[in-house]
């Protein structure tokens, strides 16, 4: 299963085509914002249901941005091993160090990648899951 | 012998004798004398025959008695002065001549004593000497010379002080001519000359301060007197003395000059400075002191303590200071002190106090020093402000900068990447998608590039003029152009404002923040409530203050409090919500250097505080 955590609709096109045409992934869900995000992962938990196997994050998003997001995720009970894709426009040195601070604190593979977002590396991402 | 002298002739003549005189024989016995000898040593004549010298007189000295018993041996001694204490304790001095006492056989047969009182004589001699001694020694300390002109042989008659002063060889003659060139050509000579004329022509004597030029070329000053001579009214000469007073004139022009530079100095320090005694009265201030005390006179202030300048609690204050600093004898440095003027004004200054020491390390005193720091404070005051509105400004350039970067980053990235899907895509209708997609981007980067412009020229246009605008007059128009909006939502608007209330602004800015506010009130109301908006207005501090409450949704303070103004940042999922109006009242309302927040719950309402500076 996979999750797209974007406000923006052709990322999230972007995102769900290079998807659709590297790996056969029927379960794909979107969320405009982190907190719809974390709130079906609560449930998930909840309802003891399967949780994502990899995660598109975006950073910068209304109400509850990419940050916010991890902060509460990486505090959840989840045993699985969820690969988070941090996947945003920004080349601050700030995210960047939030990145590596996130990375250290958790079992979560987490990858930082900066759009454009290229097929090759949906797959790599993919494939990793899968073996 | 004398036996055979007829003896009442004898006695009778000797008794009379001018002179004190005394015949003593060779058993020291007193044959003879004098009534004169008698009445010289205080004696009684009548007690003193055949009696022994030594038990009539005082002792007297081993000189005086070698010269009795060389009389008897035939010699002449020399006369010897003695002094001597007589009976009543009075101090005589005394001349003894001894000589040999021969018979008509020229047989020795004692010796002639003669005594002769020569007190007067002493004492005289001794006051000379003396007096001799304090000339000599006022000539040669004081460097004082005389000098004396005899008219009729026209000689000018000088002392060696006045050839030491001027400089002149032993053999140099002096002329009343040559004397006067060696005065200093200008006043000095001009003055001499006159002078001299003046004491011949009208008998007045003179005492002035001249300079000479020496024989050797040397500048002096010098202090000549004179006054002239009259022999039985008729004029003869001239007497005088010239002293060097070089090193004295010297010595005072030096003090002087160090005076004068200590003066310049202490009165154009940009200090103030004064010096205080023991009961903190004041014994030197300089020029930015007096004005310090508001005293237009030195000595208005001189002598006085702080009670006669400052308020009583002021001036106890620095009487403490004063005690302690001189109890102690450690200087207090730079201590910060505020005082309040009489025209109102409040000014800081820096004081010090140091402790003034006698050559024993007694206190005699302090020496004080103030410094007027107002204008430093303020300035570092402002500089602070500055510093504090630069740094915010680069905060915002950096928070701007970044959004910009990553807006458009965010743009181009997904140019680049539906372009791509666009070259590999083969099916039409997918193509088709991907070129509307792009084109909403296209539209959606113009969108932001307008926004961002329009930040842009707030934060750039900051300087422009504010003007004074009537708030309900501000409030109206906005309302006339959201009338629409506002029946078609069937809100309500209070105002509570005082009909004359201004606010200094840029009204454009003014205008589009409530229109912001109104539309987002309206925007954001509850879906089954009519909104209700209330514009009220206090004034705080320097500020008036506009604060616009509404009954909608609210927003999740805790959350999002610190974002609330940001830029793209929207709370409430609302699908056209862009991100960008509360960033944008934000900027405009700082640019007319006021300030913006907002209060609000959850399912009661919002309210927003406008801060309209009135600074200026």
């Amino acid at each position: 299963m996979v999750f797209i955590v974007d406000d923006d609709p052709i990322t999230v096109f972007g995102i769900k085509k290079m998807l659709g045409s590297v790996a056969d992934c029927k379960n794909i869900l979107e969320f405009p914002d982190g907190e719809k995000a974390i709130e079906q992962i609560k449930q998930i938990i909840l309802k003891k249901q399967e949780l994502p196997d990899i995660i598109f994050l975006d950073i910068n998003m209304p109400i509850m941005d990419g940050w916010e997001f991890l902060e509460e995720f990486v505090n959840l009970p989840i045993t699985k091993t969820v690969n988070i894709n941090i996947v945003t426009s920004s080349i601050d040195q700030n995210d960047k160090d939030k990145w590596e601070n996130f990375k250290s604190v958790t079992h979560h593979p987490i990858i930082f990648n900066s759009k454009p977002i290229l097929r090759k590396e949906i797959e790599e991402i993919t494939n990793a899951v899968a073996s | 012998m004398l036996r055979n002298i007829p003896q009442t002739t004898n006695q009778f003549l000797i008794k009379q004798l001018p002179k004190a005189t005394a015949f003593i024989d060779l058993d020291y016995k007193i044959a003879l004398a004098s009534d004169k000898w008698a009445e010289e040593l205080n004696l009684e004549i009548r007690n003193i025959i055949h009696k022994n010298i030594h038990d009539l007189l005082q002792p007297v000295s081993d000189k005086w008695n070698e010269n009795l018993r060389a009389c008897f041996n035939g010699k002449f001694p020399d006369s010897c002065v003695e002094r001597y204490l007589d009976f009543d304790s009075r101090i005589k001095w005394l001349e003894w001549t001894h000589i040999p006492w021969y018979d008509e056989n020229e047989n020795i047969v004692g010796a002639i004593v003669q005594t002769e009182d020569i007190t007067d004589r002493i004492n005289r001699e001794q006051k000379t000497e003396k007096l001799e001694f304090i000339l000599k020694e006022t000539i040669e300390i004081g460097k004082i010379g005389n000098w004396e002109y005899d008219q009729l042989q026209d000689k000018l008659n000088c002392c060696s002080m006045v050839r030491t002063i001027t400089e002149v060889d032993d053999d140099y003659e002096f002329t009343l001519d040559n004397a006067v060139n060696f005065y200093k050509l200008g006043y000095s000579r001009n003055t001499i000359s006159m002078a001299i004329y003046t004491a011949m022509e009208k008998k007045r004597p003179w005492n002035e301060r001249l300079q000479i030029i020496t024989a050797k070329g040397r500048e002096k000053w010098v202090n000549v007197s004179g006054k002239p001579l009259y022999n039985n009214g008729i004029y003869v000469g001239l007497v005088g003395i010239i002293q060097d007073i070089t090193d004295y004139v010297l010595t005072e022009q030096k003090t002087k000059n160090s005076e004068h530079l200590l003066r310049t100095l202490i009165n154009n320090l940009p200090v103030h400075i004064y010096i205080k005694d023991t009961e903190s009265r004041k014994l030197l201030v300089n020029k930015p002191e007096l004005e310090f005390c508001g005293i237009a006179h030195e000595n208005d202030l001189i002598g006085k303590d702080d009670f006669a300048i400052f308020d009583k609690i002021t001036a106890q204050k620095f009487r403490e200071e004063d005690l302690e600093v001189m109890i102690s004898q450690n200087p207090m440095l730079n201590k910060e002190i505020y005082l309040n003027h009489p025209d109102g004004t409040t000014a800081t200054y820096l004081s010090s106090k140091i402790p003034l020491k006698g050559i024993n390390g007694e206190t005699n005193g302090l020496v004080g020093i103030t410094m007027n720091i107002s204008e430093m404070k303020q300035k570092e005051k402002e500089l602070r402000k500055l510093i504090s509105i630069t740094s915010l400004q680069n905060k915002k350039l950096v928070n701007f900068a970044h959004i910009v970067s990553h807006n458009l980053r965010s743009h181009s990235a997904n140019f680049s990447m539906l372009l791509d899907f666009l070259t590999t895509e083969e099916n039409e209708q997918e193509r088709i998608k991907i070129v509307k997609m792009l084109t909403d981007a296209s539209n959606k980067l113009m969108e932001t590039l307008h926004n961002l412009n329009e930040i842009v020229a707030i934060n750039t246009e900051s300087t422009l003029d504010k003007k004074s605008v009537n708030l309900n007059e501000g409030i109206n128009k906005v309302l006339g152009d959201l009338a629409d909006v506002l029946n078609k939502n069937r809100a309500t608007v209070i105002t509570e404002i005082p009909k004359n209330a201004q606010v200094n602004v840029i009204p454009n800015y003014l205008e589009s923040i409530l229109f912001h506010i109104v539309t987002n009130a309206i925007k954001y109301k509850k879906p089954d409530i009519d909104p209700i908006i209330r514009f009220g207005l206090t004034y705080i501090q320097n500020y008036t203050v506009l604060s616009i409450e509404d009954n909608g949704l609210g927003i999740d303070m805790k959350k999002f409090g610190n974002k609330l103004f940001g830029m793209y940042k929207t709370f409430h999922g609302n699908q056209d919500a862009r991100g960008l109006g509360l960033y944008i009242v934000k900027n405009k309302i700082e640019a007319m250097e006021g300030k913006i927040n907002a209060k609000s719950q959850i399912g009661v309402g919002t309210t927003f505080n406008l801060y309209f500076n009135e600074d200026n």
